[in-house]
């Protein structure tokens, strides 16, 4: 029998009385991938947390390499040999690879009073090569992608010699290619028989990277399988409990209204160059692409977030003049922004008041005060909507998790009455089943006439929901496929067109 | 229903509110202590006393309170202040002109230097902190310039009601202050543009993608700031009936005080008007104690510090929770 790297024994915990673990067990073996997955709220996070000691068990026992643990706080889960790499990274863009890798321990490498770089800089060089990472340790960090960001994490954590390290979503912002380099060192550690948690949303990956798999839902362990016994469609059955319909989309071009939004030879920067594209009502236009294909850049200078330099955008046939969101908010335009955290929400304001905050003069009485009431009323309406999971439409934002928080952000915009919709990453860091409530309702705005679009880096989103979809590289437009020909080979091959 | 929902609004800002319902009771026991032990705190003209003193300084507090709110500092104030007090009792005294008219031109004066605080941290993308302290150092240049660095007194003694007058007990400082609360308390927590305010000082970069003219909320909020200031520095004006250009070297660090007891969030987003009005009374409340027992005003100095730094501490570690 192989010692087991790490076993997790029902593990309890609660939350001011709201179980959020439920005698889970998990363990990991030397040499393993072992994925967790479960939609938003399942216990991952808390379950890693535990193991990470950043939260405390109720009951329940921890044991690393056959021996019984406490951890009351993070340093004693890293001397255990166990690392976490966040989703948002924890490194100081300011400082450089070596710097990041080793901080915290440069007394190890330096005389008694200065630091030695040269020592750092070699040891961070050592430790890259061996997992095969290309990245100059005396860069900084600053000027690297996140791809190459997180690289220097996993350097981070073998540099304390982890033997266990567990990776949060750590595909969720990386292109494809970028994808394939991190599953290539992933798989030279496992050869180092380090033990990999991996948490993801992407269910696709497992089946590339995973040799078991554990599902949790509601705080409970639900399975654990080999990867070789499991499908897709059977994770996401035992994720959400219930069976996800995938249904490829039907539109009925008839239905569609008038053109609704025109852009023309739009230019701004570096990042958008001569776009031009047009969307009608009752459509939904998809903007596939790699990270930095200026998908996000056009639709923010469209909202007018960012500086056009030139070109033309008309509403219904118009030209308009949108030179700041206020301006994109009375042209009917809504902007939900694929950065939830800095640019969507209010983490200290209540739900309704995010909410309303669009379209305030519509929630007026007396046209100067606030009519609470009315804007709590369509909260409220929206919560149901959405289902948001909260206790009312009163809590603060910083309080839900980032699922809510997006439906929230939705809701938001749901809210300002808008007749055309950018959704920018609409389903980021959201579980399977909410999901496709989201997509449900974007169809179901879709019907009632808005004109949406989509920008999103999951091709399977983009596909599953688009009437046309424009393929982006390099700033400019490098095709458009319309829904016949809509496939993830032909949008790759028009996303790369011009990087290669 | 609503009556719930009424409550769950008011619990929003849940650990300022609990620090406010806790300096509430403090201040009320730390009044019955005192009416018991010395009868001379007890009187009702020296309840009125530490009202009216506590009145102009809530007033600029509130000012202070929008520029903290949006997540930025304003430190020219003291200077506001300054020129306010000096220029004021210029027109008048020296120039003949109306109060009524001098009025309306210092306060046009504030609102200017309200925007030119505003447009450097807004278009000159200067840090709030510089920004307003290098505009203090110009107004104070400027006020001693203005004055010789000297007092300017002998306006009329009509005006000095402004500061001692009263309705039977209650004086005119306090009636004005509570008029000004209640306006700003409406004015923030129920109005669209008040609404504005949180959400910079939340999300800056959020509310402007949600379609908010953040630039011009935080030009507003220097403007309000200037505002205020200058109106407590009339207040403060006509306690001695001259102007000064030293009126208010030393009020930062109050108006620092009270904001933060008061439960304004020095990130940012949080606070209450009425937060900002209990902790004037409170830092009112502990001066008359201090006074009262003899203590000297440099020992005063120090135990004001002690205070601000314990309810920083209080605050940032309820944060991390």
């Amino acid at each position: 029998m192989s010692k087991n790297l790490v076993e997790l024994l029902n593990i309890n915990k609660a939350f001011f009385g709201v179980i959020a673990l439920d005698k889970v067990s998990f363990d990991l073996i030397p040499g393993e991938v072992h994925a967790l997955v479960g939609e938003n709220g399942a216990g991952k996070s808390t379950l890693m947390k535990i193991l990470t000691g950043i939260y405390q068990r109720d009951s329940g026992e921890i044991v690393v390499n056959g021996e019984p643990k406490e951890f009351p706080h993070v340093r004693e889960s890293m001397k255990a040999g166990i690392s976490m790499i966040h989703q948002e990274l924890n490194l100081v863009n300011h400082l450089t690879v070596a710097q990041n890798i080793f901080i915290g321990r440069e007394a190890e490498f330096s005389s008694r009073f200065f630091q030695n770089d040269n020592k750092i800089n070699q040891k961070a060089k050592e430790i890259c090569e061996e997992i095969g990472i290309d990245i100059d340790p005396e860069i900084e960090v600053s000027e690297l992608t996140v791809a190459k960001q997180q690289m220097v994490e996993i350097a981070k954590a073998l540099s304390t010699d982890s033997e266990i390290i567990i990776m949060d979503e750590p595909t969720a912002s990386l292109t494809n290619e970028e994808i394939r380099d991190l599953f290539t060192v992933i798989k030279r550690l496992k050869k180092q028989n380090k033990g990999i948690i991996y948490i993801s949303h992407k269910l696709e990956e497992l089946f590339q990277i995973a040799d078991r798999v554990s599902v949790m839902r509601d705080g409970n362990m639900v399975d654990t399988f080999p990867i070789e016994e499991a499908d897709e469609d059977m994770i996401i059955r035992k994720m959400v409990g219930r069976e996800i319909k995938i249904k490829p989309p039907t539109f009925d071009e008839s239905k569609f209204g008038k053109v609704a939004l025109e852009v023309i030879n739009l230019n701004s920067g570096d990042m958008v160059k001569e776009v031009s594209f047009s969307i009608r009502y009752g459509e939904i236009v998809g903007f596939a692409g790699l990270v930095g294909a200026g998908r996000s850049e056009t639709m923010k200078v469209i909202f007018g977030a960012d500086h056009k330099d030139s070109g033309e955008i008309r509403i219904d046939g118009n030209p308009v003049t949108i030179n700041n969101p206020y301006d994109a908010v009375n042209n009917s335009i809504a902007y939900l922004s694929e950065d939830r955290k800095s640019e969507g929400i209010i983490t200290t304001l209540p739900i309704f008041e995010n909410i309303s905050l669009p379209k305030l003069q519509d929630f007026l009485k007396l046209s100067f005060l606030l009519n609470e009431q009315k804007e709590i009323k369509n909260a409220e309406e929206m919560i149901k909507l959405l289902d948001v999971r909260t206790p009312s439409s009163a809590q603060l934002l910083q309080y839900l998790s980032g699922g809510n928080q997006q439906k929230v952000v939705i809701a938001k915009w749901l809210s300002s009455n808008s007749k055309i919709l950018i959704f920018d990453e609409p389903t980021r860091g959201i579980d399977v089943g909410a999901k496709d409530q989201i997509y449900d309702l974007m169809e179901e705005l879709a019907d009632q006439g808005n004109a949406i679009i989509v920008v999103s880096s999951e091709m399977q989103e983009i596909i599953r929901l688009s009437n046309r979809v424009f393929v982006m590289a390099e700033g400019r437009i490098t095709g458009e496929l319309s829904s016949k020909n809509i496939s993830q080979e032909k949008i790759m091959s028009l996303a790369v067109n011009r990087a290669s | 229903m609503s009556d719930s929902k009424q409550r769950l609004l008011k619990s929003r800002l849940s650990l300022k509110t609990i620090i406010n319902d806790w300096m509430i009771v403090f201040l009320f026991i730390v009044l019955v202590a005192l009416s018991s032990l010395n009868p001379n705190f007890r009187t009702t003209t020296n309840i009125m006393n530490i009202l009216r003193q506590a009145s102009f300084v809530a007033i600029i507090a509130m000012g202070e309170f929008f520029v903290i709110l949006i997540g930025h500092m304003d430190m020219s104030i003291t200077s506001i202040i300054n020129i306010v007090s000096i220029f004021f009792a210029g027109f008048v005294v020296n120039n003949g002109i109306p109060m009524g008219l001098s009025f309306i031109i210092v306060l046009l004066m504030s609102v200017f230097i309200g925007i030119i605080n505003g447009l450097l941290v807004v278009y000159g993308k200067v840090p709030s902190f510089i920004a307003t302290l290098v505009v203090m150092n110009i107004l104070k240049g400027l006020s001693y310039i203005y004055s010789g660095g000297l007092p300017i007194s002998g306006l009329p003694s009509s005006f000095g009601k402004l500061a001692l007058g009263r309705l039977g007990v209650i004086p005119y400082a306090v009636i004005l202050m509570i008029v000004v609360a209640v306006i700003l308390y409406v004015y923030t927590e129920h109005t669209a543009i008040g609404r504005s305010f949180y959400a910079v000082g939340g999300n800056s970069e959020a509310s402007k993608l949600s379609g908010i003219n953040t630039n011009f909320v935080i030009i507003l909020a220097f403007v309000l700031c200037a505002i205020l200031s200058s109106i407590g520095a009339l207040g403060l004006t006509s306690k001695t009936l001259s102007g000064n250009v030293t009126l208010g070297d030393n009020i930062l660090f109050d108006v620092m005080t009270i904001c933060v007891l008061g439960g304004t969030s020095l990130s940012g987003g949080r606070g209450r008007v009425v937060g900002v009005v209990i902790g004037a009374l409170f830092l009112q409340v502990i001066s008359n104690i201090m006074v009262i027992l003899g203590v000297n005003t440099y020992l005063q100095w120090v135990v004001k510090g002690l205070i601000l730094i314990v309810v920083v501490l209080i605050d940032s570690r309820s944060k991390k929770e």
